[in-house]
């Protein structure tokens, strides 16, 4: 599979223009990794940006109620690992593999040069990040959602 | 509720901090499409999962924000001014209200469509650029709020613990030096 041709089919990737891909896909490793592979461990520092290219990957959070669960299992084409990488905080969430994956990583060097502020080419990365921020918090909504359906069950027509 | 398009002075005055935040010569570009409104405590700007067409700037006031399920919700939190929201149904790709979003006391609001939103990109792409990076770090808080899951307060509301609202501080991007690299980096603050 070619990086790049991977990358343009991406809709966040929309913004960008075929030379921004192919930076994007030069500055990008591509490695197969084993069942249980964990890319990020809650509570400490991540420097790489991860895109999935094949497989799932599950993020999950160890809360303060010292319950373990599950954020969300992404899919092929979905970026992860951009909260602790862009505000150089640690980790809220761990990321592990569900069998075995394919996944291209962009070393934190490359993440801020390609997220220099007022480049072009800054400026359409930076829709890439808002895209997949957007859609996990998207993600996230529709768990609280459900969380209710759950705690309810009832359709949500009945009061609290 | 809906009034004309913002003047500067208007706008200075209701939130000197955008300045800083854009740039002086950005602001001007994005006065043409704003539009100012008011909303009084308790009154709804968005439901959730209803169509969406525009982002909104807190200019004063609060906007409280929850998920719904039928009846039930979830308070995610409130918003304070220099945030924005509906930037979700925009960035998406998906047009709809991801929350309820209700004024928490008299709040005054700019208005922005995503269609002029896109305009805005062709006239002054440095403006939408610095925007966008607000919209990043508003995304990363409400999402670290939402890791948690939610507790029930004594009164049986269902909340989500955490502060939603980001601070001018956070909101305004600086160019990267050697430093800056370092710092995040080794995890320094």
């Amino acid at each position: 599979m070619l990086l790049r041709n991977f990358l343009r089919n991406l809709p966040s990737f929309q913004y960008l223009s075929e030379t921004d891909v192919d930076h994007v896909a030069a500055a990008m490793r591509v490695d197969d990794y084993p069942d249980g592979h964990v890319f990020i461990y809650q509570g400490r520092l991540n420097k790489d940006m991860f895109l999935l290219l094949d497989g799932e990957v599950k993020a999950s959070h160890y809360g303060d109620g010292g319950r373990y669960y599950t954020l969300k299992v992404l899919q092929p084409g979905e970026i992860f690992g951009l909260p602790s990488l862009s505000q150089g905080k640690p980790a809220l969430t761990s990321c592990h593999a569900i069998g075995r994956v394919k996944v291209a990583s962009l070393p934190f060097s490359a993440y801020m040069l390609l997220y220099q502020p007022d480049s072009d080419i800054g400026c359409r990365f930076q829709h890439v990040i808002a895209s997949q921020l957007a859609r996990d918090l998207h993600d996230r909504h529709d768990a609280l959602r459900k969380l209710l359906a759950q705690v309810y069950g009832d359709g949500g027509t009945q009061g609290a | 509720m809906t009034e004309p398009l913002m003047d500067e002075l208007s706008l200075f005055k209701r939130l000197p901090e955008l300045e800083s935040q854009l740039g002086a010569e950005h602001v001007k570009p994005l006065l043409e499409h704003l539009q100012l409104l008011t909303l009084q405590d308790g009154e709804m700007l968005l439901r959730d999962r209803a169509p969406v067409d525009a982002f909104y700037l807190v200019l004063s006031g609060n906007l409280r924000l929850s998920v719904e399920f039928g009846q039930h919700t979830v308070l995610l939190g409130e918003i304070g001014p220099g945030n924005w929201v509906g930037e979700l149904g925009y960035f998406s790709g998906v047009p709809v209200a991801s929350s309820t979003v209700t004024a928490a006391g008299e709040t005054e609001l700019a208005r922005l469509t995503y269609l002029d939103f896109d305009a805005l990109l062709i006239a002054d792409s440095v403006a939408v650029c610095r925007l966008t990076h607000g919209f990043i770090q508003m995304l990363m808080r409400r999402l670290a709020v939402t890791a948690s899951n939610p507790v029930i307060d004594p009164q049986g509301e269902i909340l989500l613990l955490g502060d939603l609202s980001v601070p001018w501080t956070e909101l305004a991007q600086q160019p990267h030096g050697v430093i800056d690299f370092l710092k995040i980096l080794l995890g320094v603050h």
